[in-house]
């Protein structure tokens, strides 16, 4: 390559949209908004993305068409699933990929099979899922040469695209990245040079939340709340049949790595303290999608936050703060309730919080008629938590055997268990004691009039029994069988 | 709900904003009701400010110290957050070390120095929608020259501070405490602790740490995606000018950045 043609392909490109071209470390970075799944990369040549995707621990799968390199990367990186094939053979599904790389891999494609190819890999990404995507522009040296090959074997011009062209294919996908320009190479027997590149990166829409059948949700079973005090217990794989984490733990990407592997290993529902579902004005936006990023990680079936607001406009209490039961509440909750699960993309449960006074306000609903209508009315479910309802009835007087029977039974998807604590008279929910008697009971009773797919255990702190908390989940789950 | 004490003056204040249901439910509310409600919500402020510190700087300071400054603070910003870390942590951290009874301490202020820094660390990030590839670019305008990435920044600490890392990774604080306290003892009056300008850089999980001569930390504040390398020494040269005969160190200094990608 010449360099007067290197000072064409700089000067053809004085105003790109993106001002860099993908780079390795800007891949990496975007690894948390890959939601769960397999990933693919086409045309892996030296294996480099694959392995680096693996490492991080996607379940990946690479393609290149030559076996002798194959079979070397296959030997030094067996976890991976290593495919030596033609990308115009059968070797991917439809649907199925929470992202996708073709990076320079269309060069050698004859131009009139871009089309095709390219909607297969439109269709091979699941709802949610990214495309990777680089490829030469007419601007490229190699564009008058004849890279490709056809199906044959038969030499043929080089494949070159527009950005143009990508857009209209993948027109209504949310464009991430977009790069028309030249970028720097150095590998034998060219050395240094630089080639002319396309490349985006595109999500593919997701599936719009529809109408939650509550029924179909999946039966988990019986689960603990994850804490680091419990993680070598939660290594064990009979102790807990799924996972719950604190959500607000887990915001900085920089837990995702984490979350990948557990989700691997157990279903994982995230449960929130800072929705605020009740304050004027809703849910923080920048909050909602990283409960989205979280969500879309694990794969959850649900998630869940309390029906309480945490915060004001004035400050912050991080205490769950119970709402006064008047229509006005009830409207903004329905209102936020719903703009959170069309953001997050998945049902949400609302939890029962823990109280300690009420006010008698006027024109005022019970507890039990304001959870229901905001499940009915933001169409969302109940996370029933029966420890907070034995320590409402303790401080507060309340039945709590008529709070269960007078819910929505078929919107009760979970329960919370935890063992509170006394103090000055009042039972707080510290999550840090063995589980009531009263409240297994309500668990029982429950179970008669509601239909639960998952029960999980909440603990804090005093861990000094582990066995006993082992104990636990395992007569919750025997009184699900029980039921069931 | 922070200071039930004022129950009385608020309801008596007819201008407190209140609505008649807050009314009502505050003068209903027996007093002492009100206390303990009050003491729990301030207890979980407390525990969140207290959990949300890194481990590294709670090694340090005694946990009642600790619980009495996110006391102190809980009260002076009742709209504080620890999220996002970069402005919620950043604020909190950052008023900690300004405190009379940490303010004295080299290795907290080391500490919170490096904490500080990894809070505005950016690795994990999707790229911008098209237009942009740097993500902490608030213009539409063609940069013209480099600056630091979004994962690399710079901190002042003592020259201690890598020392003060890897005893806290192999848990060896109380003799690395004993040495400093030493040093310190073996230095003569008047000599003021020296302070070392660092890069911090994340990969990931991972945080690599590099100390910087001054000349290389000037030059790096010169950086602001508007100049180029060149024009970046040139300035730092003309602000100090006993850097002259370092000025082809200083050029020098763009190839290392450049393989490390620490420039965008």
């Amino acid at each position: 390559m010449t360099s007067k043609h290197t000072q064409k392909t700089e000067q053809q490109y004085s105003q790109p949209l993106a001002q860099k071209a993908l780079s390795f470390e800007t891949v990496l970075a975007l690894l948390p908004w890959i939601p769960a799944g397999p990933v693919l990369d086409l045309g892996t040549g030296a294996g480099q993305w694959a392995t680096a995707l693996a490492d991080y621990g996607f379940e990946v799968t690479a393609v290149d068409a030559d076996p002798e390199k194959i079979a070397v990367l296959n030997s030094r990186e067996p976890h991976i699933h290593w495919l030596a094939a033609d990308i115009r053979s059968e070797i991917w599904s439809q649907s199925r990929y929470a992202a996708l790389l073709c990076l320079n891999l269309f060069p050698f494609l004859p131009k009139s099979e871009h089309l095709t190819q390219l909607k297969r890999i439109k269709s091979a990404l699941r709802p949610g899922g990214l495309l990777i995507f680089s490829g030469f522009s007419d601007q490229d040296p190699g564009a008058n040469l004849n890279m490709a090959s056809s199906q044959t074997g038969e030499p043929m011009p080089t494949g070159t695209l527009s950005l143009e062209e990508l857009r209209q294919i993948f027109a209504g996908w949310e464009p991430w990245l977009e790069y028309v320009g030249p970028l720097a190479d150095d590998h034998p027997p060219h050395g240094a040079h630089q080639h002319g590149v396309v490349q985006v990166i595109y999500k593919k829409p997701e599936t719009a939340l529809a109408a939650i059948d509550w029924q179909k949700l999946p039966e988990l079973g019986a689960g603990l709340g994850w804490r680091h005090a419990l993680a070598e217990l939660l290594e064990q794989e009979s102790v807990a049949d799924f996972i719950e984490i604190m959500s607000d733990d887990f915001l900085d990407p920089q837990w995702d790595r984490f979350l990948l592997a557990l989700s691997q290993r157990y279903t994982v529902i995230p449960h929130g303290v800072e929705l605020s579902v009740g304050s004027l004005g809703g849910a923080d936006l920048a909050y909602l999608e990283q409960i989205a990023r979280i969500v879309a990680r694990c794969n959850s079936p649900w998630w869940s936050d309390h029906l309480c607001y945490t915060q004001t406009s004035r400050y912050k209490t991080w205490s769950l703060n119970p709402l006064p039961c008047t229509e006005e509440a009830h409207d903004w909750v329905v209102k936020n309730a719903k703009q959170a699960m069309q953001v997050v993309g998945k049902p949400l449960l609302l939890e029962n919080p823990a109280y300690y006074w009420r006010p008698e306000l006027p024109n005022q609903f019970s507890d039990v008629e304001f959870l229901s209508r905001v499940a009915q009315n933001a169409d969302c479910g109940i996370l029933l938590d029966v420890a907070n309802l034995f320590g409402n009835a303790h401080n507060l007087g309340i039945d709590p055997y008529a709070f269960i029977e007078a819910l929505p039974g078929e919107r009760v998807i979970q329960i919370h268990l935890a063992g509170g604590r006394l103090h000055q008279n009042l039972l707080f929910d510290t999550h840090d004691q063995a589980v009531h008697s009263e409240t297994w009971k309500l668990l029982e009773h429950t179970l008669k009039h509601c239909g639960i797919k998952a029960i999980s255990l909440e603990r804090d702190d005093h861990y000094e029994d582990l066995q006993a908390l082992v104990n636990e989940v395992a007569l919750a789950r025997q009184l699900m069988g029980v039921r069931s | 709900m922070l200071a039930p004490q004022d129950r009385a003056s608020i309801l008596a204040d007819c201008q407190s904003g209140l609505t008649s249901d807050e009314f009502i439910a505050l003068s209903q509310t027996p007093q002492d009701r009100l206390e303990a409600i009050s003491n729990a919500v301030q207890r979980g402020r407390i525990s969140v400010l207290t959990a949300s510190l890194p481990a590294t700087v709670r090694v340090f300071v005694p946990f009642d110290l600790l619980e009495t400054l996110a006391k102190r603070y809980a009260y002076c910003y009742p709209a504080a957050v620890v999220y996002p870390p970069a402005q919620g942590l950043y604020n909190w951290m950052q008023w900690l070390g300004e405190q009379p009874e940490l303010s004295n301490s080299s290795p907290i202020q080391d500490l919170i120095a490096y904490e500080l820094g990894l809070t505005q660390l950016v690795f994990y990030r999707k790229p911008t929608s098209a237009g942009l590839s740097d993500p902490t670019s608030t213009k539409l305008s063609i940069r013209t020259g480099p600056r630091l990435s979004p994962r690399v920044g710079l901190i002042v600490a003592s020259p201690n501070l890598d020392r003060l890392l890897k005893a806290l990774e192999q848990g060896q604080t109380a003799a690395y405490l004993a040495q400093v306290s030493l040093a310190v003892r073996a230095q003569p009056q008047g000599q003021a602790a020296l302070h070392q300008g660092w890069l911090l850089a994340r990969w990931g999980s991972e945080v690599e740490r590099f100390p910087l001569h001054w000349s290389v930390y000037a030059l790096l504040g010169y950086l602001d995606g508007q100049r180029s390398w060149e024009q970046a020494v040139a300035a730092t040269v003309m602000k100090h000018p006993e850097l002259v005969d370092q000025t082809v160190a200083l050029l020098a200094w763009q190839g290392w950045f450049e393989r490390k990608h620490f420039l965008v």
